[in-house]
């Protein structure tokens, strides 16, 4: 079901960076949100443009937390991470994803985000259902319409296979 | 279950920034935030939950202050050394230090860069040979007048 593993795949993006530069796509994504806050609790999705995103909107995706709080909804998913899921996941909800992949370990603790409001980024391992063993950083960042009430996540992951 | 809370110093309080559940990480991201001179200081909290208790423990791995602002400043004299400190920066510094005075005319004089203080010593010292050369110039007639006078006389 769920073609996790390619060589080409889980090349970490942060790789190709220059030497000195953050690598870490958790990390470069959690800087962007901290410019686009601006001195706000939290950025509109209006002020997230996938262009200042460069190389890292491919890895990303967007929740809609409004009226699915237990729940929420892919509204976009990026073109390198969609990859990591056999289906199209737009429109689909969290709990579809199943375990042993990369969508579900990184969206895990969206309701910890919606507690806290405050960003979290989690990384470690998990075994795929293909029984390899992966290694992921990932980062859920909540964005709010109205400045107050958290109306959506956006989010940022990748993943490598570990070696033997 | 551990996790790392990134604290940020703003309006003289900690406040959270982000969580973190890896150690390296969220000291590497606490690092690169002091680096950027942007908050007044950063520190990485580890909180370890124990769900059977309910209970947490919290650790203080890094509490770090930005370094004061006139460490930032280079020397007049050369300017390379020299970075730029924006206004926003700035104020809050005066703040902290009660509040600076309004420059007199003599700080202000003493502040000028070294270039123009040589350029007014040679003009001022150009303008006082030309008065030793005026004065020596009337004495000069002064003393011819006042010997024909004596020389009419006699």
């Amino acid at each position: 079901m769920t073609e996790l593993l390619s060589d080409a795949q889980l090349e970490d993006i942060g790789e190709a960076l220059p030497k000195g530069m953050e690598r870490r796509l958790a990390l470069r994504l959690l800087t962007q949100w901290r410019d686009l806050c601006a001195g706000q609790a939290f950025p509109a999705f209006s002020d997230i443009n996938p262009a200042d995103l460069d190389d890292m909107w491919p890895n990303c995706f967007v929740l809609d937390t409004e009226g699915f709080e237990t729940d929420p909804v892919f509204r976009i998913v990026g073109d390198v991470i969609a990859t990591k899921f056999d289906d199209s996941l737009i429109g689909k909800r969290v709990s579809f994803v199943p375990p042993g992949n990369l969508f579900y370990v990184a969206t895990s603790y969206f309701s910890a985000v919606m507690q806290k409001e405050a960003p979290i980024s989690r990384g470690g391992g998990f075994i795929s259902e293909h029984g390899d063993r992966i290694l992921y950083r990932s980062v859920l960042l909540p964005v709010s319409d109205d400045g107050i009430s958290i109306s959506g996540i956006l989010g940022g992951a990748n993943c490598r296979k570990m070696d033997d | 279950m551990r996790a790392y809370e990134i604290q940020l110093f703003k309006d003289n309080k900690w406040e959270f920034d982000s969580y973190i559940n890896d150690c390296g990480t969220a000291m590497a991201e606490a690092e690169r935030l002091l680096a950027t001179n942007r908050h007044e200081g950063v520190r990485v909290i580890e909180e370890e939950y124990d769900p059977a208790t309910n209970r947490s423990k919290c650790n203080i791995l890094l509490s770090q202050m930005r370094k004061p602002q006139r460490y930032a400043r280079g020397p007049v004299r050369g300017g390379t050394g020299r970075r730029k400190t924006s206004s926003k920066r700035a104020a809050p510094r005066r703040r902290r230090t009660g509040g600076r005075r309004p420059a007199s005319g003599k700080t202000a004089a003493r502040r000028r860069p070294a270039v123009s203080r040589r350029k007014e010593k040679a003009q001022m010292g150009t303008l006082s040979l030309l008065w030793v050369g005026i004065i020596i110039v009337i004495s000069g007639i002064a003393a011819l007048i006042g010997l024909q006078e004596v020389a009419e006389f006699l």
